[in-house]
């Protein structure tokens, strides 16, 4: 028996990793993670983006998978310089520990 | 069979041949990037030690001619979108290519003594600004998904990496990761939506994204890619609703407007919030303006969801504006109000397409809260020495006597900010709020009145904490000595915008004008929004006539 995935699976799959991405962003504190978890959760609309296009025949989708591929990469060099920047002043890269701006 | 009738039609419009007319769509946004590249190699034969203030004059030149250009370019303007439907080259991108360089330039010149007295009085300031203006023009010119994303994300990593500028504080780097976090998480929302809609609709071209759902619709009924559409219009939503600061998307803002360098929170609270509407404007007039999705009056679209939020900005900005003590978080709050009042008028107008023309009044509603927040965080710039800046009420105790004009800009500021006449800020309330009425009376629903005055009601409340900081600057006692930075371009900037703030306040006619005009040049809308549009500018003019060309036989 044979069987091949099709549109639908893999929404499911990109709407699985987007949610677990989008999990680790609301309970995760160390700031990398957090950045990981954004990262998973591009990737999984990468995937969205490419699954529609190879559905559609329509080339559209996998350019804009190549922009933001690039785009996450943009954000992710700002991503690591801003947390090594608050580690040089908290030397934690703990969110929590964040509470110098509250009221 | 109906994917291919769908990409088929896209590919045919697609290949309007391109024509170097074309070209004078990308003058302003090259000028930037001409004089952000420029700076790269200036910079590289900077002398040590020496103050980089040549850099900002040159930086706030180079975007005064940005500015300048769109003047010459308003009667150049084309009626169809460009760069094989990437682009559109219309006087509402240009009227806010204009505000953001304008916005980015008293930004700039508010900064340079800011800087050294920070130790950081570095080049690449001033090109992140720049660089952040070119995304901002862009993505009000996006007539694309594609372009819309990349120039917003162009606009916002910019942003991020200024708000942390100040390397020896560790407020700001805090600021900075609050603002990343959150930013980039909202920006990840907004693309599962884009991809949402791209797997609906099959395009990522505005244009056909409109056409496509409302085809959906009237084919097959309400049908699954007509759900995930609307579950994409929401994750869209919530991505410019982020970048407005509206409620419940503010979190950001006041942790972020206190940590930030000052001149730039002046530019992040008005030209990103400008940009942020002017692109939802046009996201969600030409793609998602179809009557089922675009609801109102509680018919769940997409005007019910900003209907709530107009509401709840306006409650509760100004209720816990009032319970601040620091000055930027009381602006901080203030801010997330005016989004309330701007989504007044943008719900209103919106609600149906009769009323698209009330739009203006949101045009200039932007432009006078541009200069009255970019005058006020000039003042505490001005103020913002390390180590002894302006932070509470108490900080500015007696300031008013002291230091006369900066009194007297930062009044002007905050009686446009509460919407005292004669300043710009009281005819831009004015306007919004009328324009809500009369779609209100126009309709027979009430609900809009009600917002108005709600609107009302919190802008009287909203009087007390900004004319605290009048009373605390010419009323109380100085608890200490200050050492503004005494340097020429915070002072031009701040009276600039303090000048053109009663100007518009007292002369608004040529203002409205351009946002008249920019409104009526509006490209790409729908067939209901455009005969509105037709009705209010009869006579088309010649240089808006192209015919269309489609090519002999259909490529793929």
């Amino acid at each position: 028996m044979s069987w091949e995935p099709t549109l639908i699976h893999y929404l499911l799959l990109s709407a699985a990793i987007f949610s677990i991405g989008l999990v680790g962003v609301l309970v995760r504190r160390n700031a990398i993670i957090l950045f990981m978890s954004i990262e998973l959760m591009l990737n999984s609309v990468n995937l969205t983006f490419i699954a529609f296009s190879k559905y559609r025949f329509d080339m559209d989708g996998h350019i804009f998978a190549f922009f933001v591929m690039a785009v996450a990469a943009a954000e992710a060099a700002v991503a690591l310089a801003i947390v090594l920047h608050v580690f040089r002043h908290k030397r934690s890269v703990n969110v929590d520990e964040a509470q110098q701006l509250r009221y | 069979m109906l994917n291919m009738q769908l990409s088929q039609m896209n590919n045919l419009a697609m290949l309007t041949p391109p024509s170097a007319i074309e070209l004078n769509a990308l003058i302003p946004g090259a000028i930037v990037t001409l004089v952000a590249i420029l700076f790269i190699l200036i910079d590289v034969f900077h002398r040590k030690g020496t103050p980089r203030d040549y850099l900002a004059y040159f930086s706030v030149v180079g975007l005064g001619v940005a500015a300048a250009s769109t003047y010459f370019l308003w009667d150049d303007v084309l009626a169809r979108p460009v760069f094989f439907g990437m682009l559109y080259f219309d006087r509402f991108a240009l009227f806010f290519a204009a505000l953001a360089s304008v916005a980015g330039g008293l930004a700039i010149l508010c900064s340079p003594a800011f800087l050294r007295s920070h130790r950081m009085d570095r080049g690449e300031y001033y090109l992140l600004v720049l660089l952040s203006v070119v995304g901002m023009i862009f993505m009000v010119a996006a007539a694309d998904l594609l372009t819309l994303f990349v120039a917003f994300e162009v606009m916002s990593i910019p942003i991020y990496v200024l708000a942390g500028f100040l390397r020896d504080d560790g407020r700001s780097a805090e600021a900075a990761m609050k603002y990343f976090v959150l930013g980039a998480f909202s920006a990840t929302i907004m693309l599962y939506g884009i991809a949402l809609i791209y797997g609906a609709t099959g395009t990522t071209n505005l244009e056909f994204i409109g056409h496509n759902l409302a085809y959906l619709q009237v084919a097959e009924g309400v049908h699954a890619g007509y759900w995930m559409a609307l579950v994409g219009v929401v994750l869209i939503l919530s991505g410019f609703a982020f970048k407005i600061a509206a409620v419940p998307f503010h979190i950001w803002a006041p942790d972020v407007y206190t940590g930030s360098p000052t001149p730039i929170v002046g530019f992040m609270a008005s030209a990103v919030k400008a940009i942020a509407f002017a692109a939802m404007l046009r996201v969600m007039v030409v793609a998602f303006s179809f009557e089922s999705l675009r609801g109102g009056f509680f018919g769940y679209g997409w005007i019910d969801v900003l209907f709530v939020l107009a509401g709840a900005s306006m409650v509760l900005g100004n209720l816990v504006a009032i319970t601040q003590n620091n000055v930027k978080r009381m602006l901080a709050y203030s801010s997330v109000a005016h989004a309330g009042y701007i989504l007044v008028g943008f719900v209103a107008a919106n609600s149906h397409p009769s009323f698209f023309l009330h739009n203006d009044a949101i045009l200039f509603y932007l432009v006078a809260y541009t200069f009255g927040v970019i005058g006020a965080f000039g003042v505490l710039a001005y103020f913002g020495r390390r180590g002894e800046a302006v932070e509470t009420y108490e900080d500015l105790g007696n300031l008013g006597f002291k230091y006369p004009v900066m009194g007297l800009v930062m009044g002007i500021c905050m009686f446009s900010a509460a919407g005292i006449p004669p300043t710009a800020g009281f005819l831009a309330k004015l306007y919004i709020f009328s324009s809500a009425v009369d779609a209100s009376i126009q309709t027979g629903e009430f609900a809009f009145i009600g917002l108005v005055i709600l609107g009302v009601l919190t802008s009287v409340a909203g009087v007390y904490y900004y004319l605290k900081v009048l009373v605390y600057m010419y009323m109380k006692p100085a608890l200490r000595e200050f050492r503004p930075l005494d340097h020429i371009g915070p002072k031009v900037a701040v009276v600039a915008c303090a000048v053109l703030t009663l100007y518009l306040g007292i002369f608004p006619g040529r203002a409205l004008e351009l946002s008249r005009e920019a409104i009526v040049d509006f490209v790409g809308a729908p067939a209901a929004v455009q005969s509105v549009i037709d009705q209010a500018n009869p006579i088309v003019p010649d240089f808006a006539v192209e015919p269309a060309v489609v090519a002999a036989e259909p490529v793929l």
